[in-house]
């Protein structure tokens, strides 16, 4: 359970309003502060929070990273990036004072303890200057392969509060990958879990934090006409596609230690499947809602050995054309070795063995360099028992589609007939916009998920037992691709294509056809 | 486009056809309705719907009426359309004109033109007659009514209340000078959030409210500072029946028991005209507990004066680091309130009690059904 935080209690002017309460007065310690993430991401978010009035008054932001650099330089160049980054346009300025006078810098590697001291001394000084009390929020904004490095020099310092400790708090983010198999998965929860309790740990996960995951949510269980239905004896299949249209981005070298897999599958479209098949939580709460999904994960048949390989594909990009341009190959993008064998696109079938969902395959894809960026689940219901009106062949059946990216809403395709004398029918759409019923931007899912790891709400962070059922399902897989032939086959399509002909064939030889997206 | 009454719905749906290939989905989340209650209010009342269609797409069926003349109803219809979204359009506008008797038409003929199976949202523009028969009709079959206190005078507070209350069991009552007061509420709320500031609030002994007042203002207090007395009022549970009122040349204040055998708590309202502030908003708080021989902690929420949407938030509490914080509190304009009031078009039930505090609060200083007259607008 979440247990409400201090700061609500016994506040007779809180009650009725519409922000229930306030994150307590806390230091926000960013590791890798001089990276891509803490500049698009990360400083706008906070702007964005102090701009929506949703900041306490004792908050500081302290970046750490190994660029030397000033405070005074630090704060100029988040106020670049955040002016050019920020969803909210132009820079306040006023805002963006009190904002920076709370921004600090401490540099050094994150290898020598000393520097940890050199941080601790810089957050004491700021919890007597700014009241933030010792409560600590560390967001490693690093490569995985520094974290343990920085959570024992964290522990070592002394900077990690008991989690007993009433006085004060500490967490930590950590961003995704967590880890790249089951066994450095679970070594990084060991080293986590050696120097912080679960409660003190919020694994971030974005696509947890955008509205329209969230509202996968509302629409389960706000609605009653769709719950009845959800189940396999009104579903066939379910499909889920993250498809990006770019290609590594310059993010050759991190792409060639992760992949498809490591990159999308094990964690945003995992979570993507667990919010669609979940069983309704008791309540909404972190521990009740994470619990249902997890059980998911548990329920996913496990892909083995030849199994593994009959219901995969791979694929990665080769050279081709992208909205009027020839773009390269992955193999041709910096940082990749030219006989790469690393995967950028990837597709399985899956199976949920529970009650609900025996007998329903659920396909998923992911991949770069496809036609177009689209981020979709859709939902294929069961064809009628009897095709009464149209004797001379199967109607089609009707699909409820769940767009989260770009263009978010739901669409609902079902059956009408075609005006005129005779009984013709057609697939139409009822198509629910996102933008346009709701006429204002949302929050970015960094500015929800850092406000819910201020407030200490874990409820849209992975746990601990759901990131080890992950790889528990994704490690064997990697497993039989890795004991199988390097793929020969090596690019197997076309950059600006919906990737190769063997994903086709996957789906196709059940029966179905991937949706066009 | 003038249409006939009974082809409003007929031709509506012509105009969205005609548009077809450059816009999506036809969605309208409610019916909107803008009671005019002066016609030089119409040109205000268009304005604020078109701009709040664009964030919640709805059906706005502007109505309003000329006195004299020969009964007779008009429609005006269009589409309204979203510029920061290629001119798509984003609702049916309807204008309904009534002369001379026709106004008792107005009810009919607004509720035929209802979209079917969503709320019914009506905005009264303008002040609130003490006794106005459309009012009563047109909220009959209502799901949410809006009113702006800002509007009104104090002594209203208890009509408004009135109304409040006898809306119970049928629609959603709001005020968009509420609404405009949520971010204030917040601020000062937050002081006390902070389990080391939160003890200060029991001692808690004098208030001070500071507002931009009208041109010859005579009440003690704007709308919207009394609104903010009875929040604080029914949050703290301060006595309104033990009021006891004082003015003088600056303002007037009221000291207020406490329930709980905490020390009373005396609320200043002081006049504090500023050039480019809205008449009745709330210009400076202070809140100052402790007294006596204990120390005393000070909590401000001051506008700056060279920009009145940065507000300094001050907290000095011995013992306790708080630093000051600039905030923005966003450009209110009426517009703005009305999208607000609609994002959560339900019962606000702290507005209720704070309605209810405020008017029995401020009944000796502004009492309703006095001899003066209401206000001209």
């Amino acid at each position: 359970m979440v247990q409400a935080p201090a700061t609500v209690v016994d506040n007779p002017l809180r009650e009725g309003l519409t922000t229930e309460r306030t994150a307590s007065p806390c230091t926000f310690v960013i590791f890798g502060a001089s990276g891509d993430l803490t500049r698009r991401k990360l400083v706008p978010a906070l702007y964005n929070l102090a701009l929506s009035r949703l900041m306490p008054a004792g908050m500081s932001i302290v970046g750490f990273a190994i660029t030397d650099t000033s405070t005074d330089q630090f704060r100029a160049s988040m106020k670049e990036n955040t002016a050019q980054f920020s969803r909210r346009k132009p820079l306040d300025e006023a805002v963006w004072e009190d904002f920076s006078s709370r921004l600090h810098y401490v540099s050094g590697s994150f290898e020598d303890p000393k520097n940890f001291e050199k941080l601790k001394a810089k957050l004491e000084e700021l919890d007597k200057a700014t009241g933030t009390r010792g409560n600590r929020i560390f967001y490693l904004a690093i490569p995985p392969s520094m974290f343990t490095q920085v959570i024992d020099n964290l522990a070592k310092a002394g900077l990690i509060a008991d989690p007993k400790d009433d006085a004060r708090y500490t967490r930590i983010i950590v961003e995704k990958p967590f880890g790249r198999d089951l066994a450095s998965g679970d070594a990084l929860n060991a080293d986590l879990s050696r120097a912080f309790d679960e409660t003190q740990i919020f694994r971030i996960d974005h696509y947890l934090g955008k509205e329209t995951v969230q509202n996968l949510m509302a629409f389960r269980f706000g609605n009653e006409i769709f719950e009845p239905l959800w189940n396999r004896n009104h579903i066939d299949h379910v499909q889920i596609t993250v498809a990006e249209d770019i290609g590594v981005e310059g993010r050759g070298k991190f792409y060639e230690e992760a992949g498809t897999t490591r990159d999308i599958v094990q964690n945003h479209l995992l979570q993507l499947l667990m919010v669609t098949c979940m069983e309704a939580p008791v309540a909404f709460d972190a521990d009740a809602v994470r619990d249902e999904k997890q059980k998911v994960l548990r329920a996913l048949r496990p892909l083995i050995g030849k199994d593994a390989l009959a219901n995969t594909v791979r694929g990665q990009y080769g050279p081709g054309n992208f909205a009027g341009e020839a773009v390269p190959g992955y193999r041709q993008e910096a940082n990749v070795s030219p006989t790469s064998t690393i995967e950028t696109f990837v597709a399985m079938k899956l199976e949920i063995d529970n009650w609900r969902w025996a007998g329903v395959p659920i396909y998923i894809r992911a991949g770069k360099r496809m036609v177009k960026r689209s981020t979709e689940i859709s939902v294929h219901f069961k064809r009628v028992p009897h095709a009464l009106l149209t004797p001379k062949g199967p109607i089609d059946p009707d699909t409820l589609a769940m767009r989260i990216q770009p263009d978010d809403g739901i669409s609902l395709r079902f059956i009408a007939k075609v005006p005129g004398p005779t009984m013709m029918l057609r697939p139409v759409n009822m198509d629910f916009r996102y933008g346009t019923t709701f006429g204002e931007s949302s929050p970015e899912a960094y500015e929800r998920l850092i406000l819910d790891a201020m407030l200490g709400d874990p409820t849209l962070f992975a746990r601990v037992d759901e990131v080890h059922a992950a790889w528990s399902f994704i490690t064997p897989i990697q497993k039989a691709w890795a004991e199988a032939p390097p793929p020969a086959s090596f690019p197997n399509y076309a950059a600006g294509t919906w990737g190769p002909q063997e994903s086709f064939d996957m789906i196709e030889k059940d029966g179905r056809h991937w949706r066009r997206l | 486009m003038k249409v006939k009454l009974d082809a409003v719905d007929k031709e509506l749906t012509k105009l969205w056809e005609a548009e077809a290939s450059s816009h999506g989905p036809r969605i309208e989340l409610f019916t909107l309705v803008a009671l005019v209650s002066d016609p030089k209010l119409l040109a205000r009342a268009t304005d604020v719907l078109s701009k709040v269609v664009r964030v919640h797409p709805c059906r706005t069926i502007a109505a309003m009426w000329t006195p004299g003349g020969a009964p007779e109803i008009t429609a005006d219809i269009a589409l309204h359309k979203n510029p920061d979204r290629k001119n798509e359009p984003c609702g049916d506008a309807v204008v309904l004109q009534a002369v001379g008797a026709a106004r008792e038409w107005l009810p009919g003929n607004v509720e035929r033109l209802l979209l079917p199976d969503v709320p019914a949202c009506v905005w009264w523009v303008g002040d609130l007659p003490d006794d106005d028969d459309l009012f009563d009709l047109m909220v009959r079959r209502a799901d949410v009514v809006i009113v702006n206190s800002a509007e009104m005078d104090l002594r209203d507070l208890t009509k408004l209340s009135e109304i409040a209350e006898a809306s119970k069991d049928s629609y959603a009552f709001m005020d968009l000078t509420w609404v405009r007061l949520r971010s204030l509420q917040d601020l000062v709320a937050r002081f006390f959030d902070d389990p080391a500031v939160r003890p200060w609030l029991d001692t808690l002994s004098r208030v001070t409210l500071a507002f931009s007042p009208r041109d010859n203002e005579t009440d003690v207090a704007s709308t919207r500072a009394g609104l903010l007395l009875g929040w604080l009022g029914a949050a703290l549970r301060l006595v309104p029946e033990s009021a006891k009122w004082a003015k003088d040349d600056r303002g007037a204040e009221v000291t207020l028991d406490r329930e709980g055998g905490k020390p009373p708590v005396t609320v200043r309202f002081e006049h504090d005209k500023r050039p480019g502030v809205n008449d009745g908003a709330i210009t400076h708080i202070e809140l100052l507990a402790g007294g006596g021989s204990a120390p005393t902690a000070k909590f401000q929420i001051a506008r700056q004066a060279d920009d009145s949407k940065i507000t300094t938030w001050t907290c000095e509490v011995p013992g306790v680091v708080v630093p000051s914080q600039t905030v923005r509190i966003g450009a209110h304009d009426e517009a703005r309130l009305l999208t607000r009031s609609l994002e959560r078009p339900a019962r606000d039930r702290l507005l209720d009690a704070s309605l209810l505090a405020a008017s029995r609060i401020v009944k000796q200083v502004a009492p309703r059904l006095s001899a003066r007259p209401p206000r001209s607008t």
